[in-house]
């Protein structure tokens, strides 16, 4: 284990520095407490639904301003908390990564990069290299993200 | 060991030279092997051993070549050599290399004496792609010239062969820079061919000593013209003007040393220097555009080997299908978990996690690294200022390595506690190898299981819409 210290942040050496594991751990947690101790009541769907978005939130927030896919998924949680309270129906506006969309319109059919881009926060407004880059690095905070909500599951269903 | 003297007769030199030129052979194989790929290099072996097949017919035979066999063994080598060059890397122009390319490009005598010259490169270095072209296009015109005017005497051949070498030459040179694609390769044996029929009358010359001045201010201008397609590189030579004047053979060349003359004015400039492939546009569109696939191509490459499965995966369209997919499912599998989180955030408890948490820092994969045990100290103590959380935070800090600064970016919380625990903490630089003293046994089982955990997770990952219980299955897995 000692030997990772040294590349613990350089999952890609062609990348640049990854944030740390355990910075993303624990904004992380520190959501989920703080979700915890304030809305014991609520149900379970809207549990889940503030867990999803604090998980976004907290992997955003690791990465900080850096990235363009993190600062557009940050603008897009504030904004999305902004319009809560005034119109809660204005939600679905900014739809969170990963939220199924209303059925559109227009046609089904996309390019692979446009398909991409809707994935990706704030890749509408990218070229296609830097959207392959941003993508590159979405995946790896991802996949982090998605482990540590693992271990934190593991850890809690001992 | 050069391409010898005019006098020589033929017959003889080509028997006496072709045992040794097959040796040249494989060493020039070898040679251009140590540049290029292991593919490329086995084709040019590949190559090369046909032409050591034919040659074994060959010496036998004490006449002139029985011409079609070694047109055939020279068509070998010229293919051979083309696929070579297709994987050639960025070659240093060596202008001895260039000369002695030159020298087997004097066809004075001997058809195939310049095999037994032209091999001698394994020993001179890097040969600049100019001159392999060259001489390859020599051979190439040899061939074509073989096979049509055999009764032609070899004198004639050997102008016919400089003649229309030297507009092939130069036009090849002058499109060609150093990284060749494959495409480029068969782009190039097509203008050579096209170049010896054009030049296919023959004209009645013979002097050798007219030969070798063509040859050298061929390679003259080899040497100049193989860099005009060099953008932003400020070492275009001048030398391109000298010798405007002095050949004057074919319109092609004049059209081509024109569009040269348009690159060295170009003005250098700080930008990324991208060299214009052999035979493809130079105009700066589509060499921003190649700069742009290539950069593409290389960002495909890191995603490769970030999506899972994706190793064998070649070209773009599958690639970004497979990046697609991957993303939808990684995003799945958030929605997944948080709801799952929901329902058993009830019994998330401080002594439970605290105590597990490094555990989860385990298993994630990361090491324990120091910037963020404060923050999770200074949460947890903020949470719960209970005596057993100092205890947990201690047996932390225990086994924490040096501290960083980089609390900054989590003081946006808040927490004036911070400090005091980091001042606490901050002369542990035990290693992680005390963790297990502290922690319980079962620690040690999920650190052994989670250090390798990846490739679990990940196919976890994609078990977990299967259904089954996925807390069971995750455990069964890890």
């Amino acid at each position: 284990m000692e030997s990772k210290s040294s590349d613990e942040n350089c999952n890609n050496p062609n990348s640049e520095l990854h944030p740390s594991k355990l910075i993303m751990a624990s904004h992380f947690l520190r959501a989920l407490f703080r979700i915890q101790h304030t809305t014991t009541d609520s149900s379970f769907a809207g549990r889940s639904r503030k867990i999803r978005r604090a998980a976004y939130a907290s992997m955003a927030y690791s990465v900080g301003t850096k990235r363009a896919w993190s600062s557009a998924l940050l603008r897009k949680l504030r904004s999305r908390s902004r319009l809560r309270f005034p119109n809660p129906r204005r939600a679905k506006y900014a739809a969170l990564p990963g939220r199924p969309r209303v059925a559109r319109p227009q046609q089904r059919e996309m390019d692979q990069a446009e398909a991409l881009r809707e994935l990706v926060p704030g890749g509408t407004s990218m070229d296609d290299c830097r959207l392959l880059e941003e993508t590159a690095d979405y995946i790896r905070c991802l996949s982090t993200q998605v482990r540590l909500m693992q271990a934190i599951m593991e850890s809690v269903s001992f | 060991m050069n391409s010898g003297s005019s006098d020589r007769s033929p017959k003889c030199f080509l028997n006496q030279n072709w045992d040794r030129s097959v040796d040249h052979i494989s060493q020039f194989g070898s040679a251009l092997g140590s540049f290029m790929s292991p593919q490329s290099s086995f084709e040019l072996e590949r190559g090369l051993q046909r032409i050591g097949h034919l040659s074994e017919e060959v010496p036998p035979q004490s006449h002139f070549m029985d011409s079609s066999g070694n047109s055939q063994a020279l068509g070998g080598l010229v293919i051979a050599g083309n696929l070579a060059l297709a994987h050639l890397d960025q070659f240093p122009a060596d202008p001895g290399f260039a000369e002695r390319a030159a020298r087997f490009s004097s066809f004075d005598g001997q058809s195939y004496g310049w095999f037994s010259g032209h091999f001698e490169l394994p020993g001179s270095g890097k040969p600049s792609t100019a001159a392999i072209i060259q001489s390859l296009t020599a051979s190439g015109l040899q061939i074509g010239h073989l096979e049509s005017n055999r009764q032609i005497p070899v004198s004639n051949e050997q102008q016919l062969k400089m003649n229309s070498a030297g507009p092939a030459i130069s036009r090849e040179e002058m499109s060609l820079s150093d990284p060749i694609s494959a495409s480029n390769g068969k782009k190039r044996k097509a203008p050579s061919k096209s170049k010896e029929k054009d030049a296919a009358s023959p004209k009645p010359s013979t002097d050798p000593p007219k030969v070798a001045d063509e040859e050298d201010s061929d390679t003259k201008r080899c040497r100049s013209s193989g860099k005009i397609h060099e953008i932003g590189i400020d070492n275009v030579k001048p030398k391109l003007e000298q010798n405007d004047g002095a050949r004057s053979n074919g319109n092609a060349e004049q059209k081509q040393r024109k569009a040269g003359n348009d690159k060295p004015s170009e003005p250098p400039k700080d930008y990324i220097h991208v060299r214009a492939r052999r035979g493809q546009a130079t105009d700066s569109h589509s060499l921003a555009e190649r700069v742009r696939r290539e950069k593409i191509s290389q960002r495909m490459k890191l995603l490769q080997d970030l999506v899972p499965g994706c190793s064998k995966v070649t070209g773009k369209a599958v690639m970004l299908d497979e990046i697609i997919n991957y993303v939808q499912s990684l995003q799945r599998q958030v929605e997944f978990l948080s709801m799952k989180l929901a329902t058993v955030n009830p019994q998330l408890d401080f002594d439970n996690l605290a105590n597990l948490r490094a555990k989860d820092l385990i298993q994630i994969g990361g090491p324990v690294p120091n910037s963020a045990y404060s923050p999770e100290m200074s949460m947890v103590s903020s949470y719960a200022d209970v005596p057993q959380q100092k205890d947990i935070l201690h047996s932390i800090a225990t086994n924490a390595m040096d501290f960083h600064c980089s609390m900054n970016m989590l003081d946006s919380t808040g927490h004036q506690d911070l400090n005091a625990h980091q001042a606490c903490l901050g002369g542990f630089g035990d290693s992680s190898s005390q963790l297990g003293f502290f922690w319980e046994d079962d620690l040690q089982n999920i650190v052994q299981m989670g250090i390798g955990q990846d490739q679990e997770i990940v196919a976890s990952s994609h078990n977990f819409h299967g259904g089954t219980s996925p807390a069971a299955q995750m455990k069964i897995e890890l």
